[in-house]
């Protein structure tokens, strides 16, 4: 396996890091530090801890921190400790205190208080670890510094994740913290074959940004590409993985989705295993993971954990919604527009006396409704946790209510709306409901002017370009297209454990086994 | 999106656009021209038509084996039949596409007219079913060849529902008597039948440069064209068994007529939309198929580099002439039932004969030398 | 006459988003058969929406086969 470690991170190509990582360290102590005032703009959480001679006030070494990043416990336990220690006073010069001669010794002492402890010769080097919450110990008289690495700082406790709930399965959720967040992928997947590499990303940001895959099961080429693509990144910052999804993703232009996010760490954990590339970020919870296909934003990490029969009945259940959710408003315009034949009579009739009084085409009421909902929705989305909920969906109804009676709408088109926005909330995946949210729109307009033949075509174009994406070189319509008899078990229905012996294709050793039965 | 010929499509791709490419319009008329003739032997009439059909798909085959490793199919024409003869045949080969093409959107706008979108102008109909089919050609053909794989399930599913829930009104004696007036009707019958469904089917020499892999097509197509010609003879059957032949002989499009009769337990009525899916799917692809053949055929013996700029200018002709070709129904069928089948057997078969030869000549003289890597 | 607008209009449009390309990539040959069949298209479609009698092309087969059926 090839790792791309001597490539420099393009967040160096900055001008002002371009100079820092030039700039060197002064041998002495003090000019440092006013650098490092002055640079920093004597910011208040810049915490620096001179050692001076009693007499002379010469600065003999400094420990500096950021404070809230650095453990500030262990600085004064450890590093004060050592230093003290190693301070000595040449006999020829009683106003001299350094720790020069010792220098060695006093490094080993640390290090073995600290478990880590390096020399750093640029400024720039020193700029970021002093950033990521390192300490930096100045010594005066030689042209490096040290940095140890005791970085604390509160963060988000691993806690349920609010966004994709489960009933049966870890309920654990990615975090902040990058460490914490590899961390729960490790605990899943206890190979030495998990391998981590970690690219710096964002110029003023700095994010740590890595890449996770089981060698040997995920494909080369995939890898090497997730590789290429992040490093060409340039960019001011990142704050999730978003941004990096937006840049290294296939299909710019299109409404879909082609890598996927998820916050749960066992369900990037079980695409590890079928062979996929995971890219988890510094500051966020969400990781990803590529290649995808379309069928994997219909799953959820629960259809694994429930007995097969269920989970196939669900998925179906699933796919069903979607077309509700994507076509229910279109199929209502097209019908009651172009195709009224079609209806029985008795429907017919109550639709009719329905309509009787409302001024405006079918058209216009979808329109109507369908943007009062989304305008609900995102609404409820930014209450408080109280009332947000019950806003989008009741206020829907209600509102709904109140507009049947004033004779806006007509009450079966409160009805198709109702059920086209609760179908959206079954996609276990929040990308994707977007792209369904927003073709429905196109498909009411295509209904609204062809009536069924609109739709139709509609769905054909749809599938065309469904069918001409592509992620990281795999088609995203497979295994449905082109058709892999192998693969299908896993796409609309779970074919139970006992069944399903061999690998995804996705991984190298696709079509090898990964269950032996035991006789 | 698309320079030529690197695209390549699954044999099991190109099994599927065979097959929805031979339903085409076929499922639409087939009953009525069949009927036409043979009355109530018309299930007779496609199973001659199925036969025949079968020996035409050998003789396709024949060919689709030896220019799978031309660029296309005007290039194989241009290698075995020099630069000037092979160009000519190629040409007449677009035209052939090109005609076929009016032929399957004049039908597809006079059945729309007619029975689903009755208000609506049939410019704008042709115009947007063009726009989606030259969308299609755009994203190339391995992406409405994976289209074709999704939608070959949602196709088969809706035709068994269709089967299932007509059997009840099937009545045997419908098909009573049978070959009651000799075997005439019955052959005049098939003859259209095969020239619609069978012969047109030439199209499929223009995907198979693009079929990947390096085994023989001929049980692919042969499959294929089994497969076809079987649903086609029982929707056939189907509709001389619930309409039986009166009906069929006055309707215009009896499958559509079917599909009106299904009733499920006395509430799901009119399903007209579901045979209405089925059968636009099916026209899709014939008419794709076509204008594939006509838009990436008409580049070569030009000497084209690209096609793709080609798309729009083609399909503003094509329309225009879809327009002027269906003045009324009763002039476009007369037409048609006259010399259609004379059209298509000589170019669907007696111009690709001609290829054939060249290429039984080549191998037969050039060994190895006709084959590009 | 709004009709034949839109279609110049049309006409317009494709020319506008094909030749870029085209010209970009120096394919002459191409250009000068996509303008051709560009015209001929748009003069046809132009002669439909002013109702101009345009030849039926299946009577073309007509006269190809007429000696036969």
């Amino acid at each position: 396996m090839h790792r791309n470690s001597n490539v420099q991170p393009r967040s160096n190509e900055d001008p002002y890091w371009k100079e820092l990582e030039a700039a060197a360290i002064h041998s002495t102590a003090e000019v440092n530090l006013a650098r490092l005032k002055r640079d920093m703009g004597d910011s208040d959480d810049l915490v620096i801890r001179p050692i001076r001679h009693p007499k002379s006030g010469n600065t003999a070494a400094a420990v500096v921190y950021i404070d809230g990043l650095s453990d500030s416990a262990a600085i004064n336990l450890y590093i004060f400790d050592v230093l003290g220690t190693s301070l000595v006073s040449r006999e020829d010069d009683p106003e001299w205190i350094g720790i020069q001669p010792n220098l060695e010794e006093a490094a080993k002492e640390l290090l073995v208080g600290l478990g880590s402890i390096e020399r750093v010769h640029q400024l720039g080097d020193l700029y970021r670890n002093l950033l990521s919450g390192e300490a930096v110990i100045l010594i005066d008289g030689v042209s490096f510094a040290y940095r140890a690495d005791i970085r604390k700082w509160k963060g988000r406790e691993v806690t349920e994740s609010t966004n994709q709930t489960s009933v049966r399965g870890p309920r654990e959720s990615f975090t902040e913290t990058l460490r914490v967040n590899t961390s729960l992928l490790r605990r899943k997947i206890k190979d030495p074959r998990l391998w981590l590499e970690t690219i710096e990303i964002g110029r003023m940001t700095k994010t740590q940004v890595t890449i996770m895959y089981v060698n040997g099961l995920a494909k080369p080429a995939v890898i090497t590409n997730v590789r290429t693509r992040l490093q060409a990144i340039d960019i001011d910052g990142v704050l999730d993985s978003g941004y990096l999804e937006e840049l290294i993703e296939d299909a710019k232009y299109s409404l879909f989705p082609t890598v996927y996010n998820s916050e749960l760490p066992d369900a990037v954990a079980a695409q590890l295993l079928e062979g996929k590339v995971a890219i988890v970020v510094d500051g966020t919870p969400n990781a990803l993971v590529v290649p995808t296909e379309l069928s994997v934003f219909f799953q959820s990490a629960e259809d694994y954990y429930q007995r097969a029969i269920y989970a196939s009945l669900l998925r179906l259940l699933r796919f069903g919604t979607v077309f509700i959710s994507l076509l229910f408003p279109s199929l209502y315009i097209a019908i009651t527009t172009f195709h009224r034949e079609m209806l029985p009579a008795s429907l017919l009739f109550s639709l009719a006396a329905q309509r009787e009084g409302v001024p405006f085409p079918a058209f216009v009421e979808a329109l109507v409704m369908e943007v009062t909902f989304e305008i609900l929705r995102e609404a409820g989305l930014r209450m408080p946790r109280a009332i947000g909920q019950a806003v989008s969906v009741v206020g829907t109804l209600v509102i709904g209510q109140a507009a049947v009676e004033a004779g806006i709408v007509s009450a079966a088109m409160v009805i198709v709306v109702s059920i086209t926005a609760i179908s959206t909330f079954t996609l276990p995946s929040y990308s994707m409901s977007i792209p369904v949210r927003i073709l429905r729109f196109a498909f009411m307009a295509a209904a609204a002017t062809y009536g069924l033949f609109g739709i139709i075509l509609g769905l054909f174009v749809l599938l065309l370009h469904l069918c001409s994406l592509r992620s990281f070189g795999e088609p995203f319509m497979a295994p449905l297209a082109p058709y892999n008899a192998a693969e299908m078990e896993d796409t609309i229905i779970r074919m139970p454990r006992w069944l399903s012996f061999k690998r995804p294709n996705t991984s190298l050793s696709g079509g090898s086994s990964r269950i032996r039965r035991r006789r | 999106m698309n320079p030529y010929a690197n695209k390549k499509i699954t044999v099991r791709q190109f099994q599927i656009l065979i097959i929805l490419g031979l339903i085409g319009d076929a499922i639409l008329i087939m009953p009525t021209i069949t009927a036409s003739s043979a009355r109530q032997d018309a299930w007779l009439s496609m199973l001659v038509a199925y036969a025949v059909g079968m020996l035409i798909g050998v003789f396709f085959a024949l060919i689709a084996n030896r220019i799978r490793q031309s660029e296309s199919l005007i290039a194989a024409s241009r290698e075995v039949l020099g630069p000037w003869g092979g160009g000519f045949v190629g040409l007449l080969l677009v035209f052939n596409f090109f005609m076929c093409a009016l032929s399957l959107l004049s039908e597809m706008s006079q059945f729309m007219t007619t029975q689903l979108m009755t208000e609506t102008p049939v410019n704008a109909i042709i115009f947007v079913f063009l726009a989606v089919v030259i969308l299609a050609f755009r994203y190339g053909v391995e992406v409405f060849a994976r289209m074709g794989e999704l939608l070959f399930p949602a196709f088969l599913v809706l035709f068994a529902f269709l089967v299932v829930f007509l059997l009840p009104q099937a009545e045997g004696d419908r098909l009573m008597p049978v070959a009651s007036e000799g075997v005439l009707p019955i052959l005049n019958g098939s003859v259209m039948a095969i020239s619609i469904t069978f012969m047109e089917m030439v199209v499929l020499l223009a995907l198979a440069p693009h079929v990947s892999g390096s085994r023989g097509l001929t049980k692919p197509i042969l499959s294929s064209f089994a497969i076809g010609g079987l649903l086609l003879s029982i929707v056939v059957l189907l509709c001389v068994m619930v309409l039986g032949p009166n009906l069929m002989e006055t309707k215009l499009y009896p499958t559509f007529v079917l599909a009106q009769k299904l009733t499920i337990g006395n509430f799901l009525e009119r399903m007209e939309a579901i045979i209405a899916f089925m059968w636009i799917i099916t026209v899709f692809y014939k008419t794709l198929l076509l204008y594939y053949a006509a838009v990436a055929g008409i580049a070569q013996p030009l000497k084209l580099k690209e096609n793709v700029m080609l798309t729009i200018p083609m399909a503003m002709i094509m329309m225009v002439f879809t327009v002027t070709s269906t003045p009324s129904i009763t002039e476009y069928s007369y037409l048609l039932e006259r010399y259609y089948p004379w059209f298509d057997l000589t170019f669907c078969l007696l111009v690709p004969s001609l290829l054939l030869a060249g290429l039984l000549v080549k191998k037969k003289h050039g060994g190895n030398a006709d084959s590009k890597p | 006459m709004a009709s034949l607008i839109g279609v110049l209009a049309i006409a317009g449009g494709v020319f506008w988003l094909e030749a870029p390309g085209l010209l970009k990539r120096k394919r002459v040959k191409e250009m000068v058969w996509f303008v051709s069949f560009l015209l001929i298209g748009t003069g046809l479609y132009g002669a439909l929406t002013l109702e101009a009698k345009l030849p039926n092309p299946f009577k073309l087969l007509e006269i190809m086969f007429g000696w036969a059926a």
